[in-house]
């Protein structure tokens, strides 16, 4: 996948895997921690619907895009991109 | 290896550290396997004080690694066995946070307690305003008090009043369903375990664990399954059941059920009931579903599911037509927090000894029928609850059928666990067997062969055709020796005692390093990849073989608890109905088993584990195995 400027997300396709949040915390940190990673997941668990949301320090590394097998994270198509 | 012990009585913890542990057993059920082994009493009631619970997460969990997000839970169960529960989700994650791999309970509370752990330590709270409450509202109610993303594992009232096959509710949609563990719980007051801990997970060597687990992800995500797992998770296999005749349908009477992919096939279901995917953590699979009912009188009810088991034991073995009911009937299971495959089951047998005059309607107090939901959720209301004809029905088909003298033959169960999914005589294969050599009774969730394929063929009790693409075939991660043993040259069959025997070894595998046993991951995955990744994160040298000799020794353990319970060699066998009745399915007829050549594959498979024919291990078997030592 070609890399863009910026991270898209779309809540809709998330799944809730964790796998942006822990390979975040991973590349990052090199530990496994929610707490560490630098985009978060907001779960319901009862309705099971997700929030995503890149706080501040990202690196713009794609780990995360790269993790999710959902379509979830993506990057932004450099048309859209100004 | 850190494990939290836990003292209900004495409201205290402490931690036992030994990192000897972890090359022999790794986690989930390995290392509860050699806990409950070594630590309980097998003269003591299920039900006494002195019963264990173990919780251990997969090794692996809380990673990267594709899929690897489970959890296990053992104890003595109330069935009189070995009781041990698998369940996913983020409960595996949640654990390892704390900074433990495990959690042994012992003991029993004076009143209702909850446990709320973190990477500190435990706190004893105090339950009495949750204990009876269903599990949604404990959930509900522990997530607003310990924080929204708390894991909460709790039962519900069946657990409470002693169901023997209470569930434990890993949140609220997952389970640890089978064996009754959420007995046991109830038995020690305890209500519920919350994790919310900021821990760390470590890895030994970063680059060759970032390197394993891609690796492992590739292959997962190649494998032709991949695509209809996520698109109708367990869901796909709903139609080609009724296709070949082993739905379980009317207590296994009926092998097919008229209009059934009409009303309860994939297709129907994905159309009218799925909203969207979602998956347990480090899954890329996404096998699990959300579901919404559109019309009707359960019009607006979302839920989790459909799984095929939900189906197969309310839409067939109940012969429930409506999917909106069924995912009533799981709703109650869950807050109730019971089995739903043995709840299925209890009902089933009640109806049929009702059917034949055995129980009277003045008994119940309604009329109890197939098909009918009305008096379904009615039972299972009661059974959750403990109230009416409940009480008895909450023993199980093990213990009911001593009250019922003539209905041994259609009491369908194994070793006191009610018997799954699957009619037996459609085909024998691999699974098949296994309903009658898993240690934890019948079930068919702790052996498979990693090339099952569900298409019909003649049966011959030994061999099962191999059907299966030359780029799975290609995937397949099973050592060569093995192969050698499992398949003939060219590989075109299955010699099922060998399949059962390995496939027993690498299902204990995947639950210690908290693997899933969906397809993409049982058919790619094997103790190759399991030991590189295991190796990369904790600093050992483990091969396959090793992996595997563990893997048989932790069956052995399994094995000699059982035994040591008095199980004997007479309970490896089929209820009556599989050997002497015919079933009727939408291709004609198909005869009952063959009892002797059952019996042949069994002691076979004996032969293959080192036991004689009364599955007595052989001092060589224990010997070579090291239990000898253990004992
Ligand atoms: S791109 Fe940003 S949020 Fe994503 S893994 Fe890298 S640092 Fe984390
Ligand atoms: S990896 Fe994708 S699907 Fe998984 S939690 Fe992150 S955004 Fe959601
Ligand atoms: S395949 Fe399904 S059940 Fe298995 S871990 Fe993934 S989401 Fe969970």
């Amino acid at each position: 996948m070609k890399r863009g400027k910026k991270i898209r997300i779309n809540n809709d396709n998330c799944a809730g895997c964790m796998l942006c949040v822990l390979s975040c915390s991973f590349f990052n940190a090199g530990v496994f921690n929610p707490e560490k990673s630098i985009i978060k997941i907001n779960k319901n668990d009862k309705t099971l619907k997700f929030t995503l949301k890149i706080t501040v320090g990202c690196k713009m590394c794609g780990a995360c895009v790269e993790a999710c097998a959902y379509n979830a994270l993506g990057w932004e198509d450099e048309n859209t991109v100004n | 290896m850190r494990i939290l012990l836990i003292d209900l009585e004495n409201k205290d913890f402490s931690y036992i550290e030994d990192e000897a542990l972890r090359p022999l057993y790794f986690g989930g059920i390995g290392l509860n396997t050699y806990l409950l082994f070594k630590y309980t009493d097998t003269k003591i009631d299920p039900m006494d004080r002195e019963n264990n619970i173990f919780i251990s997460s997969g090794a692996l969990a809380g990673t990267i690694i594709p899929s690897a997000s489970r959890s296990e839970m053992t104890c003595l169960s109330p069935t009189g066995y070995l009781g041990t529960t698998n369940s996913g989700g983020s409960l595996g994650l949640g654990i390892r946070l704390c900074n433990i791999d495990a959690l042994w309970i012992k003991g029993r509370a004076k009143h209702p307690l909850y446990l709320k752990i973190d990477e500190k330590g435990v706190l004893f709270r105090d339950a009495t305003n949750i204990w009876g409450k269903d599990v949604f509202e404990t959930v509900d109610t522990l997530k607003k008090k310990e924080g929204k993303d708390a894991e909460v594992i709790s039962i519900g009232m069946a657990g409470e009043k002693g169901v023997r096959y209470a569930s434990v509710q890993n949140g609220y949609y997952h389970s640890f369903g089978r064996t009754g563990t959420g007995a046991v719980m109830g038995s020690k007051f305890l209500k519920a375990v919350c994790f919310k801990g900021n821990g760390e997970i470590t890895v030994k060597d970063k680059k060759g664990f970032l390197e394993i687990s891609r690796a492992i992800r590739e292959r997962i995500m190649s494998s032709d399954s991949l695509g209809y797992t996520r698109r109708y998770g367990s869901m796909v296999v709903s139609d080609v059941y009724n296709q070949m005749g082993i739905l379980p349908g009317y207590n296994f009477t009926k092998g097919s059920i008229e209009k059934w992919e009409e009303t309860r096939g994939r297709r129907f279901f994905e159309k009218n009931f799925k909203e969207r995917d979602f998956a347990c953590v480090s899954c890329p699979i996404g096998c699990l579903h959300w579901s919404r009912v559109k019309e009707g009188d359960y019009a607006g009810l979302e839920t989790h599911g459909l799984e095929v088991t939900y189906v197969l034991e309310f839409g067939a073995k109940l012969g429930i037509s409506d999917i909106s009911k069924i995912l009533i009937c799981v709703e109650l299971c869950n807050r109730l927090g019971m089995d739903v495959i043995s709840t299925a089951s209890v009902i089933a047998y009640l109806i049929e000894l009702f059917e034949k005059d055995m129980v009277k309607e003045s008994d119940i107090g309604f009329k109890p029928m197939f098909s009918d939901f009305e008096s379904i959720s009615r039972l299972i209301f009661l059974i959750g609850n403990k109230e009416g004809i409940g009480r008895i029905l909450s023993e199980g088909i093990g213990s009911m059928k001593k009250y019922f003298t003539g209905s041994e033959d259609f009491a369908c169960e194994i070793k006191g666990l009610e018997i799954p999914v699957r009619d037996p005589r459609g085909r024998f294969d691999t699974w098949i067997l296994g309903y009658i050599i898993n240690t934890r009774g019948g079930d068919h969730l702790k052996i498979r062969t990693p090339v099952d394929a569900l298409l019909d063929f003649k049966i011959d009790y030994e061999y099962e055709p191999l059907f299966i693409s030359e780029k799975e075939m290609t995937l397949l991660d099973i050592p060569q020796k093995v192969k050698d043993k499992i398949f003939d040259n060219p590989p075109t069959k299955i010699h099922i005692p060998h399949m059962a025997k390995y496939g027993e070894e690498l299902l204990v595998l995947f639950n210690a390093f908290g693997f899933c046993i969906r397809p993409p991951v049982l058919r790619t995955i094997g103790p190759s990849m399991l030991s590189k990744a295991f190796n990369a994160m904790y600093g050992y040298d483990l091969n396959e073989d090793v992996l595997l000799e563990h893997a048989e020794r932790i069956v052995n353990m399994q094995h000699i608890f059982n035994l040591k319970r008095g199980l004997t060699a007479k309970a490896y066998t089929f209820p009556e109905r599989f050997y002497k009745e015919y079933i009727e399915y939408r291709g004609g007829k198909r005869p009952p088993l063959d009892r002797m050549k059952v019996k042949k594959a069994l002691i076979e498979y004996f032969k293959l584990r080192g036991w004689d024919s009364k599955a007595k291990p052989k001092k060589e078997t224990l010997h070579r195995l090291g239990i000898d030592k253990i004992i």
